[in-house]
């Protein structure tokens, strides 16, 4: 037997017969080819992969926009197709503000940013006439979800057409390295459609979920837009607590809050500590809790700046606690891990007051994030 | 009714082609190997063994292909409601229902008949992340 297979192999790999010099010369044809089109067919095997990705990117935009329409179609009761209008909203662009001249951006940039707030929330309420202030809330933030999974499609579908026709191996390279991550967060955003649809907690919600329950059975004011504010004794001190007003999916305005807050006690906290999620390392676990210094206000930087900018007039020590998530967990429903974060957080929030301030101080405690499934 | 509406299966016909086309070369071969060894008693292992290994390595191809259905990221897991009394402490799991939200005050408490409201509102996480060693 071993003699037959050794009589096979050297007939394949023998010069002296016809079989083993056709062998030889593929191999050579082979290895010409190779010289010449091996980055083209480098290029065909990687446009594919990119192919594949973009068709599962065109499911979920579809599937998305198709959850959309139909749960507005839902909640107006049919009374009028909603289809047009939405294929309008997810084609919206938000066009930032000139940054050649920065001096007053940030003024700009939140001028716009409620424009275009106010624009989708005037959009659902056009689409449900009789839908409550929590599910204006949450439709405009399922609608931009929505518009986030088209863009997404348009840019890569854009980058992928390009590199088709160019057949440039760099762009098309490009696209192929950072389509895990688009993948990834598509993926998150579909997900927060289905959450934002049916009003659950999202994994972005621990900051307004830790602020929710030490104001629990407090009362509270609104003291900027969509910001609710109450008065909660912790061991012997004063505490001013933050969050966006719930249940319906909302981030309010934190930052005007707490300067709102600074200029009415006339500068007299002694310290501001500030909750919200942060987006974790690999290898780092979802729901671990860290503490640092600074402001932790995630999105366009409004908020973030207004909060430096009085914390400095008035020199007050800002603390930041963050509880560590995966992009996939920050948009979609609140898992386990970071639900039980909450217990930590309080304890970690109990030590910083007890550590850096007296009795009878004034410490304001802001829960930053959506605050979608979460009342106060 | 909807089967499923976040996972969607992508009909791969380029590998479902190619699958195919190997199962049939893999055969032809098998039978031409037999048929030589009946005539001239020459039994070609070589060729034999290409062959089962592309039976094989086709079947765990097919296979792969029905195991990994296209998962859009729109599944619903599993979500769960806690209820607890604020008077006893009392808590309860549920399936969460539309409607729901952190805080809400639901039923009174079975047990104290006390005042209840939703605690905590989770999704449990449906796959154990895969560790990669570190050094």
């Amino acid at each position: 037997m071993i003699q037959l297979l050794f009589d096979a192999l050297q007939g394949i790999t023998s010069q002296d017969n016809v079989i083993g010099l056709i062998v030889q010369i593929i191999w050579l044809a082979f290895f010409v080819l190779y010289m010449l089109y091996g980055q083209k067919l480098q290029v065909k095997i990687m446009l594919r992969e990119i192919e594949g990705s973009l068709f599962r990117l065109k499911l979920i935009r579809d599937r998305g926009r198709e959850i959309a329409i139909s749960t507005i179609k839902k909640m107006s009761k049919g009374n009028n197709d909603p289809t047009e209008r939405v294929d309008r909203i997810l084609e919206h662009v938000y066009i930032p503000p000139v940054s050649l001249d920065p001096s007053g951006i940030i003024k700009r940039l939140e001028h716009l940013i409620d424009v275009r707030d106010f624009r989708l929330k005037d959009e659902v309420k056009l689409m449900i006439p009789d839908a409550d202030e929590t599910k204006i809330n949450n439709m405009a933030n399922m609608l931009e979800a929505a518009l986030a999974l088209n863009q997404t499609y348009k840019i890569v579908r854009h980058f992928y057409l390009m590199g088709k026709k160019t057949s440039s191996f760099y762009i098309i390279l490009q696209l192929q390295m950072i389509l895990p991550q688009i993948m990834k967060e598509s993926q998150a955003f579909a997900s927060a459609l289905t959450a934002f649809r049916t009003g659950q907690p999202i994994g972005d919600g621990i900051g307004p979920l830790v602020a929710a329950r030490l104001m629990h059975g407090k009362k509270e004011y609104e003291i900027a837009r969509d910001t609710v504010v109450g008065e909660v004794p912790i061991e012997g001190r004063i505490t001013y607590v933050v969050k966006a007003k719930g249940p319906g999916g909302n981030v309010g305005k934190p930052g005007e809050a707490i300067r709102q807050l600074l200029e009415e006690k006339e500068g007299k906290v002694s310290r501001i500590i500030v909750i919200d999620a942060a987006q974790k390392l690999e290898g780092e676990k979802p729901g671990e809790v860290v503490e640092g210094t600074g402001v932790a206000i995630g999105g366009p930087g409004v908020d973030k700046y207004k909060v430096e900018e009085v914390a400095t007039k008035y020199k007050i020590p800002l603390s930041a606690i963050l509880i560590k998530e995966g992009i996939e967990d920050v948009v979609s429903t609140m898992r386990k891990e970071i639900a039980n974060s909450v217990d930590e957080v309080i304890k970690r929030i109990k030590r910083i007051i007890l550590e850096m301030t007296k009795e009878g101080d004034h410490i304001i405690i802001a829960g930053i994030g959506n605050t979608i499934g979460i009342a106060q | 009714m909807e089967s499923n509406p976040g996972t969607l299966r992508r009909i791969p016909f380029f590998l479902i082609a190619i699958i195919l086309a190997l199962i049939a070369l893999s055969f032809i071969t098998m039978l031409q190997v037999f048929k030589t060894y009946r005539e001239t008693g020459y039994a070609d292992f070589l060729a034999l063994s290409l062959c089962l290994s592309a039976i094989a390595f086709s079947v765990y191809m097919a296979f792969q292909m029905r195991r990994e259905p296209l998962k859009l990221g729109f599944e619903q897991s599993k979500v769960s409601t806690v209820i607890r009394c604020s008077q006893c402490n009392y808590e309860i799991t549920r399936e969460f229902k539309e409607g729901d939200y952190i805080l809400k005050e639901v039923e009174p408490c079975p047990k104290c008949k006390g005042s209840t409201f939703i605690y905590m509102i989770f999704r449990e996480s449906e796959k154990k992340e895969k560790e990669l060693k570190i050094p």
